[in-house]
């Protein structure tokens, strides 16, 4: 028994122990979860019937990818082009997604406020605080 | 001794400074109490040491109370310690009560922050030395205890729930073990990067912020009901009166105490104090169905705790010379840096600046909360920021917050967006977010006081049973906390069913 | 009586951003006035507006960070420029200096640790003392030394030994971090009395592996260890009349070539503690590390300057306060040094036992 409850310890693998006891109970609980879920789709007789669906109704493709992509660009190049043309790049573009339309008065509110954050930002923080910015 | 004694005028104006910068910082999400004194840490050793104290001890307050704003507000936790606060707090604010709950949340931080300054002011060598009493094998079962949380918040599944938590911890385990310096679960190719892990910061925005602008950006950014509705229509339930706490005070009482407790463990995180506090409200509510739907009883709970970790964490601290916490272990480094040494002798040897620093505490919460209370109907107005101006400028705070946590990391960004993707996937795979992080940040301290406390006993595992009473009663928490999750859960699944049918 | 109250508040918060905006201002009026005095063209001053100088440690409390915070502090007045210490942890200090520009914008402080980790395999071989600048050395952190509960048995090194061999049915068990100083005082003491009282004793001699200096604390404390590696600076605190018995702790040694001045604890060399017949000393120094192929330029003006600093009293009296002391060596003469040090600590590294082996 008292086998049992100890673990063979060594220097060497200290750090796989606990990672191997996580990884178990993940995967006994990962068995468990599916095997209820069999059961409960044969309970109800859809076993094979899949309506999983990924997306809400209607998504906004546009907004969605947009983002995302913009999201990436914007950190690939904050360390090429420097912080303060790349965030206001950036903040311009999604304000400007966001919205949706490209009139006049939504060109300039996208202007205000991705100069107005970006400098305020660069100037508090990179300035004042001395916090190193990319 | 009179207070202005002690204080110095200077000291008092850094104090307020301090406060309102911190406010600030832990307000905008991805900048901490922690990097807040970490900033200015350096600039304290031109001052007296008194008066460094007053400046360092006001951001403190301030970072740890402005956390609140957001997570009330947007549903972003500021700072790791106010994750608890989103449960009930946002769901507030799409009811239209962003600014009553924000006024509940500043309320009960201050009585959460006088009683525990009460406490390391009358209690803090006695304390200190029950801290000590606290092994490896205490600490790792506190942890467990903190992580039942998972089981009572889980919604709708709770091995789902769990499952999410197992597998934030596994995330967190990713990284370097420091006793033996030995990396695992790296993926190949990104040793580089991962040498220390993922930073919880970026995780922790990333899943909150990120996660939610794709998800409202799959939605098509419309206004959100709530950014409509008036917040002066004169609704009774939407105004805040101090006769919500009337009901509270157990709950006020027992959160400060936990949070005080968990503080002032050397080693145990910040963040553990009010997911502990806010899991054991749950479990002692008339109501725990509740509870996550935007009711002010787990807010006050969640925030008293996290602003009575601050006098918990300093006990250990000023009595000892051990830090209780990461914003601790820093603040170490100003005492050091003028050559006052804390330790065992600190409080009897510096008495002067030992009331000092009480009296700095007491003016840093009186300043927080005047700050916060009058200013609040001006923070409740975010709300109403049209979408496409709030989240782009959100984007950049947390960008410039990951990048900056660790002194300039370009992956730590890579990391928010990652997890900014996982924030947006895994509600939709059933993954539970809140689970998932306290997962995370409870991780790695879990495994190190699991092989702590088995070195000290060569492997034997009953040692978590066999090492005392302290140890026994936490089992007994575990197993009650446990079990009357599992019992709320079946009760509100039946619920559930009789109102579907 | 609302409104009023409002205004008051603004007006405050007001005052509040004003004295912020001041103080700001005030600042970078100094790095003005630094600036120009640069362009003024002093000797030693260099065309940086700002240093990078990364730490092994990734605390703000620990002994590099205080001897960094130190000597930058005086350095960058020398300098004309801007000092900045990063706690970053050595591991991501090397790579960053790795990837750093040439022109000493980031530099990396740090001490023995720096070569011993790549000895103990801690840190990648290609962080090795010949991959980069050796800088000048600055200090000397005295106080490396071990510990004990107050109450213990033994009052020195040499004693726990004999200890161990008056009764055979003890062990001894002592906390240590993998990979650094406390690693190798470690191994020097494991193999002296391997080689003085033989294997049935060193037997009896087992490592508690841990990080930081509160885990060995704690470890003390929980009984998990008997011994534990720490400093005069952190340690001394708790050995002081007056602490309580529950945590009270005596020094048992120091691995420094002298004892530390105020301090009743003999050295290693006293105790007589050697490692093939040879006198063990081991000094904690302080050095700067730059990128290989640093800017000569530079790295001669960190030189000059730092020379200039450690005659400064004001540093000395601000390293002391932390029981440190001064131990200056110019660029070349430490990097000499510090290779020879290094090959004299392979021999005991080499022979040193397995953690593998001797960890709980």
């Amino acid at each position: 028994m008292s086998d049992l409850l100890t673990i063979e310890l060594s220097y060497n693998n200290y750090h796989l122990l606990f990672p191997r006891i996580i990884i178990s109970i993940l995967l006994i609980l990962g068995m468990v979860l599916l095997i209820t879920n069999i059961i409960k789709r044969v309970k109800n007789g859809n076993l094979s019937t899949f309506n999983f669906k990924f997306f809400v109704d209607n998504f906004d493709k546009v907004k969605l990818f947009g983002t995302a992509v913009l999201l990436v660009v914007y950190a690939s190049t904050l360390e090429i082009i420097g912080f303060i043309p790349a965030s206001v790049i950036f903040m311009f573009l999604v304000t400007l997604l966001y919205i949706g339309n490209i009139r006049k008065r939504t060109i300039m509110i996208s202007i205000s406020n991705s100069l107005a954050t970006t400098i305020i930002v660069w100037y508090v923080f990179g300035q004042l605080f001395d916090i190193t910015l990319p | 001794m009179s207070i202005f004694e002690i204080l110095t005028p200077l000291s008092v104006l850094l104090c307020f400074l301090g406060v309102f910068i911190g406010i600030v910082m832990g307000a905008i999400p991805g900048m901490t109490a922690t990097m807040a004194i970490a900033i200015f840490l350096p600039l304290t050793y031109a001052l007296d040491m008194i008066d460094s104290i007053g400046l360092l001890i006001g951001l403190y307050v301030g970072g740890i109370s402005g956390g609140l704003v957001p997570a009330v507000l947007l549903n972003i936790p500021g700072t790791p310690s106010s994750l608890c606060t989103t449960f009930d707090g946002y769901p507030m604010t799409k009811k239209g009560e962003g600014e009553k709950a924000l006024k509940v949340g500043i309320t009960a931080s201050i009585i959460g922050g006088f009683f525990s300054l009460t406490i390391l002011y009358f209690f803090a060598p006695v304390l200190a030395s029950v801290a000590i009493d606290f092994s490896s094998v205490e600490k790792f079962l506190i942890i467990v205890f903190a992580l039942t949380v998972i089981a009572s918040i889980s919604k709708g599944s709770l091995l789902g729930g769990i499952f999410s938590g197992l597998l934030g911890m596994f995330i967190s385990l990713i990284g370097t073990f420091t006793d033996n310096n030995e990396m695992r679960l790296v993926p190949p190719g990104l040793e580089d990067q991962l040498v220390y892990g993922f930073s919880l910061l970026p995780v922790l925005i990333g899943l909150f912020a990120i996660g939610q602008i794709l998800q409202e950006s799959e939605e098509g950014m419309k206004a959100a009901s709530h950014q409509k509705i008036d917040l002066q229509k004169g609704n009774k339930n939407t105004q805040f009166s101090f006769k919500l706490f009337k009901n509270q005070k157990i709950n006020v009482i027992r959160s400060s105490i936990i949070g005080t407790f968990v503080g002032m463990l050397p080693g145990v995180g910040g963040s553990a104090a009010s997911i502990t506090a806010y899991s054991q409200t749950k479990n002692f509510s008339k109501n725990p169905e509740k509870l996550g739907t935007g009711e002010p009883e787990g807010l006050v709970s969640s925030e008293s705790a996290n602003n009575g970790l601050i006098g918990g964490a300093l006990i250990p601290l000023l009595s000892l010379g051990i830090p209780g916490d990461s914003t601790t272990a820093i603040l170490i480094g100003a005492f050091l840096l003028q050559g006052i040494e804390i330790g065992p002798l600190f409080i009897t040897s510096n008495q002067d600046l030992w009331s000092g620093i009480v009296f700095s505490l007491v003016i840093a919460n009186i300043v927080m909360f005047i700050l916060m209370f009058f200013s609040i109907k001006y923070f409740a107005k975010i709300v109403f920021i049209p979408k496409y101006l709030i989240f782009p400028i959100i984007v950049v705070a947390c960008v410039v917050g990951s990048y900056a946590i660790n002194n300039g990391v370009m992956f730590d960004v890579w990391t928010l967006l990652l997890f900014g993707l996982l924030g947006y996937i895994f509600p939709k795979i059933g993954v539970q977010i809140p689970s998932f992080l306290i997962g995370f940040i409870l991780g790695t301290e879990a495994e190190k006081y699991f092989v702590d406390s088995l070195k000290g006993s060569s492997g034997d595992l009953t040692i978590f049973f066999t090492k005392g009473p302290i140890a026994l009663v936490l089992w007994i928490l575990i197993i009650g906390s446990v079990t009357y999750a599992i019992i709320d859960s079946r009760r509100t699944k039946k619920a559930a069913e009789q109102n579907a049918s | 009586m609302k409104k009023l109250l409002m205004v008051l508040i603004i007006a405050f918060l007001g005052a509040i951003l004003a004295a912020c905006g001041s103080s700001s201002e005030e600042s970078s009026g100094d790095e003005t006035s630094e600036a120009n005095e640069q362009n003024g063209g002093e000797e030693a001053s260099v065309d940086l507006n700002r240093i990078r100088v990364l730490i092994g440690s990734s605390s703000t409390g620990g002994d590099t960070y205080q001897n960094a915070d130190a000597v930058s502090r005086y350095t960058e007045e020398v300098l004309d420029t801007n000092m900045k210490v990063d706690a970053v942890g050595a591991l991501r200090a090397f790579d960053e200096l790795g990837k750093a520009k040439d022109d000493g914008s980031t530099i990396m402080f740090f001490h023995d640790m720096a070569y011993l980790g790549v000895e103990y395999g801690s840190f990648d071989e290609k962080d090795e003392l010949d991959n980069w600048t050796i800088g000048p050395m600055v200090s000397i952190n005295p106080g490396n030394a071990f510990l004990t509960s107050a109450d213990a048995p033994y009052d020195t090194m040499a004693e726990s030994a004999e200890w161990l061999e008056e009764n055979p049915d003890e062990t001894i068990t002592v906390a240590v971090e993998a990979g650094g100083v406390s690693e190798v005082t470690f191994d020097a003491y494991y193999l002296w009395v391997e080689q003085e009282f033989g294997t049935e004793i060193s037997d009896r001699i087992h490592a508690y592996v841990t990080g930081s200096q509160e885990d060995k604390d704690q470890a003390l404390w929980d009984g998990n260890a008997d011994i534990i590696h720490g400093s005069i600076g952190a340690n001394n605190q708790y050995t002081e009349d007056g602490v309580e018995d529950k945590i009270k702790m005596k020094f048992l040694g120091v691995s420094a070539s002298e004892r530390v001045e105020g301090f009743d604890v003999p050295t290693f060399n006293e105790q007589g503690i050697t490692v093939d017949g040879e006198e063990f000393v081991f000094d904690k120094e302080f050095f700067f590390l730059m990128p290989k192929d640093v800017d000569s330029n530079f790295a001669a003006a960190l030189d000059n300057a730092v020379a200039e600093v450690v005659e400064n009293p004001d540093y000395e009296e601000d390293l002391n306060t932390n029981t440190y002391i001064v131990n200056h060596r110019p660029a070349e003469e430490a990097e000499e040094y510090l290779l020879e040090k290094r090959d004299k600590i392979r021999s005991v590294i080499e022979q040193a036992p397995d953690l593998n082996d001797i960890a709980k």
